[in-house]
């Protein structure tokens, strides 16, 4: 990938939660502008542990280029530029949902835009002066994602994005994902094939700590014969 | 039922019983060093006995009552197995957290300062059976239609609170504000230490103010559950760490709220002692509120570079080691000041 066109480059990462047991291990990656790219793995494999890693999170991980103790996803320009909706999250319970999006726009120095049309995308409108602490769990991912969507980060982090939103959200938030690309990079993890084949640029299939690279024109069966392939090996 | 009490025990205890061990070593260090400073009162057997009983009711209530549990309990009632067999474990293995935990370091110090009277350790032990049952039976007499099912949390629905619709702009203060009405125990814990606070002249008032006010402050700063308020919710923590500009928006609003709480209970401590020592000065006046922004200060920083993580259960939390660093510092800055 030319540098010019480079939003984010890993090399040689390794993290773990137990220090003789890594989750991931001398992963390298790189994200382009601009662009839609999945992550796919099995349960287990490290997924959430890289999406912790990425949005500052994650304490126990080395990687080329960077001195012990330093952390660069916790640098205020990054965090500035990069937003994650997490699998599951109970944060900001007795905030509303339109009181959670000012906040973060407060905190991101941003002037919230109209997102009418993300909330009636979301079928939210019911629920933006409820707290958030008594929405659902799909309902709560919604308010998040809608935060996301609206804010436009330049790089836009979803883990597992799909889990517990209905059928019209789930399409309406592929719709989201493919034009992305107007804005930033967003860059998701999901155990949904069609999910990731649907949506995006490129395709990572994580295993054992490691990164294997699929172009986005790979079929949903085409990946699943490459997870069976890296269970095989796993075996 | 024992094999319920292994899963809840190993829980609560530690899988290989770390914290049991750690219970004991606590109420040998405990009864070693008061014994050893021959500190020595006289406590009356109905007294030692009612103490017995609160510390174990009270520490059996919470451990029932707290979320985490909650939710052990709803899996656990929804197997197909001996009902009676299910909670009984389970209030076995509670019970055994609580002894080592609570009432064994309670007894230790009891052991050390005051010792036994012939009978006396027998009417604790009498008294420790209301304290594990009285909080279950409560629950069975509250919920009794529902036979061995009322052990299990109620679940209902929250009460819908439509809030005005607003712009949106919010201070996290008013999030706060939300946060505390929503626990109540965080409001009736703080309230109670400004009870303390008016009580405290009566504890220190043999010492000269010089070294009695700037103790109390000390004393004072152990708030635990305003103190510990990002630690116990995890996932407000980790957005905190997520957005940009938290030092500013979050900790500086949340240092406020804990000066708030502070000043108002050295305020309480500085009345009580005037009023019964003829009044105090503007300098002492000045020394709560350094030792109040010393608090406030203090306790932001420890929530925002140390905060409490992996803990087991709610009340651990309540009781984990960080809240007496606070004190302690500013209780050896007494000392050297």
């Amino acid at each position: 990938m030319a540098e010019g066109n480079r939003l984010l480059q890993i090399q040689d990462l390794t993290a773990w939660y137990d220090p003789g047991r890594p989750v991931l291990s001398g992963l390298s990656l790189e994200l382009g502008e601009r662009e839609a790219v999945g992550l796919i793995g099995l349960n287990g494999a490290g997924k959430t542990t890289l999406m912790s890693l990425l949005s500052g999170l994650h304490e126990g991980f080395t990687m080329a280029g960077i001195k012990a103790k330093e952390n660069p996803f916790r640098h205020k320009d990054f965090k500035r530029r990069r937003y994650t909706v997490f699998a599951q999250d109970n944060s900001f319970s007795y905030f509303t949902f339109r009181e959670y999006l000012a906040y973060v726009f407060d905190a991101y120095g941003k002037k919230a835009p109209d997102f009418t049309e993300l909330l009636e995308g979301f079928h939210f409108e019911a629920y933006a002066d409820r707290l958030m602490g008594e929405l659902s769990m799909g309902n709560r991912k919604k308010a998040f994602l809608i935060t996301a969507f609206a804010l436009k980060p330049e790089l836009l982090l979803l883990d597992e994005p799909v889990n517990g939103l209905d059928f019209e959200s789930t399409e309406y938030l592929y719709e989201l994902i493919r034009g992305y690309r107007a804005y930033g990079t967003l860059f998701f993890s999901s155990h949904i094939v069609e999910s990731i084949t649907r949506t995006c640029d490129r395709v990572l299939v994580l295993n054992q700590g490691q990164i294997r690279e699929f172009s986005g024109q790979t079929d949903a069966e085409q990946l699943r014969r490459a997870l069976e392939q890296e269970r095989g090996a796993k075996r | 039922m024992k094999r319920t009490y292994q899963i809840f025990a190993r829980r609560l205890l530690g899988v290989r019983r770390e914290r049991m061990v750690r219970g004991m070593l606590l109420c040998a260090l405990l009864f070693g060093s008061l014994w050893t400073a021959g500190f020595r009162v006289e406590i009356a057997s109905p007294i030692k006995g009612l103490m017995v009983c609160t510390v174990t009711g009270g520490a059996m209530w919470k451990a029932l009552l707290a979320k985490d549990m909650e939710e052990d309990l709803r899996h656990l009632f929804s197997l197909p197995a001996d009902e009676r067999g299910l909670a009984g474990g389970c209030l076995l293995a509670i019970f055994a957290y609580v002894f080592f935990l609570r009432t064994g370091p309670l007894l230790a110090v009891l052991s050390a300062v005051c010792p036994w009277k012939k009978g006396e350790l027998l009417l604790c032990a009498v008294c420790v059976l209301p304290g594990v049952f009285a909080p279950a039976g409560v629950r069975f007499l509250v919920r009794k239609d529902q036979g061995v099912y009322a052990f299990c949390p109620k679940v209902s629905g929250t009460k819908e609170r439509r809030l005005p619709k607003s712009t949106g702009r919010l201070s996290i203060q008013v999030y706060l504000f939300r946060y505390l009405m929503a626990h109540r125990n965080y409001l009736v814990n703080t309230a109670a230490l400004w009870g303390v606070a008016m009580a405290l002249p009566f504890f220190l008032g043999m010492l000269e103010a010089k070294m009695a006010l700037p103790m109390g402050f000390a004393l004072l700063s152990l708030n635990t559950p305003l103190e510990i308020l990002l630690s116990c919710d995890p996932s407000l923590e980790r957005m905190v760490r997520l957005l940009p500009g938290q030092k500013k928006a979050f900790f500086l609003p949340y240092g406020m709220l804990l000066f708030g709480s502070s000043f108002f209970a050295d305020g309480i401590y500085l009345v009580s002692w005037a009023l019964q020592k003829d009044g105090v000065t503007g300098q002492a006046a000045l020394l709560a509120l350094w030792y109040s922004l010393q608090t406030a200060a203090g306790a932001a920083f420890l929530e925002y570079r140390f905060p409490i993580r992996g803990y087991r259960v709610e009340s651990d939390l309540w009781r984990h080691p960080r809240k007496y660093v606070l004190p302690g510092i500013l209780l050896l800055e007494t000392m050297v000041l």
